[in-house]
């Protein structure tokens, strides 16, 4: 595990610095207390990351990737849970990165979808989530949300989208407030073969932070089921 | 008479600045922002002393309280606060969190670094600004003295007594 060379030295007291390879850190990343992945998938996923012909690296601006917010919404006086799905979307023009909403979960919170198209093409945009949000846990969905009319800047634009339009006209009638953001996880597809789920995990102990409890291998799983019943995407 | 400190609440704030910079299409360099960020937060660890200590005149308090404010790009911005006593994370607009911890009365107040900071990749928005995150952990420990009043005879003596 690792090969240690000579460091520095600082007041006469050597360090000595430890050579990590990638395979090392990528096996740090995974909750070792989770059962959702066996030692095997680990293994045969990280042979194949770091792999000397055709290694596999995850690229941030790429498609592939979902953050899933968990919150506390208020809808219609009534206080509920959802989670709302969120990519990272790319402007061909100018290359800025932007998060954007495309899909929410527990449709069945609305009894009915909104027939009328909500005008979700502005002339102007005025407000959009920055590509950093993730870092503050996506706190700025809340400032977003209470600006009602704006939301729709940040939705993934798509005339089909019953349940977009249905929650950005809930939100302009003031039938839907978010109160607060509970969890964030994060779900990749862009490992050929694998899909994973980054969890932040706090506990006291070395194997803390943002770390993998979920590994599937899409031989086991149906890709396109596992988007529906997890993201409530459709044909993404 | 009997006194005694002992902590009255400890949790760890969070404090997530996001960071955006005018650029002419090149990356700013994080360790640019990464000093400036410290820096700031230098100050804002004594103004938070300042707050919470309750031997601080209320006229040097709000004083505290409006320069820490001015430490942040606007009032809108959140601080985030976890505590070891609760499960979720409470977010006070920045003014709301300073006055509220001048409200706490703390007898003695420690602020210790968790994590000093870093500064994320800087990443383009489609403003054509460049985004980062800052993240800064501190450990704050507040120190209350509290005296319960405790009757132990029938003498009309009394004495006091520590109250957890």
């Amino acid at each position: 595990m690792g090969t240690w060379t000579s460091g520095c030295s600082i007041n006469g007291i050597s360090f000595f610095k430890k050579n990590i390879s990638r395979k090392e850190v990528i096996y740090s990343l995974f909750n070792l207390r989770s059962t959702d992945w066996s030692e095997s998938q680990v293994e045969a996923f990280i042979n194949q990351a770091v792999d000397n012909q055709c290694p596999t690296f995850l690229d941030f601006e790429a498609d592939g990737w979902y953050a899933k917010v968990n919150c506390e919404v208020n809808f219609q006086g009534q206080p509920r849970q959802t989670s709302l799905v969120l990519k990272i979307r790319k402007d061909q023009a100018t290359g800025g990165l932007e998060w954007v909403i495309v899909s929410m979960l527990n449709p069945e919170l609305f009894s009915e979808f909104c027939p009328e198209r909500f005008p979700f093409a502005k002339a102007r945009r005025t407000t959009f989530l920055s590509p950093m949000s993730h870092g503050t846990n996506f706190g700025a969905l809340k400032r977003i949300f209470e600006e009602k009319i704006n939301l729709t800047d940040c939705m993934e634009f798509n005339p089909t989208n019953d349940l977009l339009n249905t929650l950005a006209w809930e939100v302009y009638s003031g039938n839907f407030q978010l109160t607060r953001i509970n969890a964030v996880e994060f779900h990749f597809f862009q490992v050929p073969n694998w899909i994973f789920v980054i969890k932040q995990v706090a506990r006291e102990d070395f194997n803390t932070g943002w770390l993998v409890p979920e590994l599937y291998d899409v031989k086991e799983l149906d890709v396109t089921n596992y988007k529906k019943e997890c993201l409530n995407l459709k044909g993404d | 008479m009997r006194r005694s400190v002992f902590p009255f609440a400890v949790f760890i704030l969070l404090t997530s600045l996001s960071a955006a910079a005018q650029c002419d299409g090149t990356p700013p360099k994080a360790e640019e922002y990464s000093a400036q960020a410290l820096q700031k937060t230098a100050y804002l660890s004594t103004y938070i002393q300042l707050i919470c200590d309750n031997k601080t005149t209320i006229l040097k308090s709000k004083g505290a309280v409006d320069l820490a404010c001015k430490l942040f790009l606007d009032e809108d911005r959140v601080v985030q606060v976890s505590s070891s006593n609760r499960e979720h994370v409470h977010e006070y607009k920045v003014r709301d969190y300073f006055q509220h911890l001048q409200l706490l009365g703390y007898t003695k107040v420690e602020i210790k670094w968790v994590e000093v900071g870093y500064v994320s990749q800087l990443r383009k928005g489609v403003d054509g600004n460049f985004y980062g995150v800052i993240t800064i952990k501190q450990k704050f420990t507040g120190y209350k003295m509290t005296f319960r009043h405790t009757r132990i005879s029938p003498k009309n003596t009394s004495r006091w007594s520590s109250n957890r």
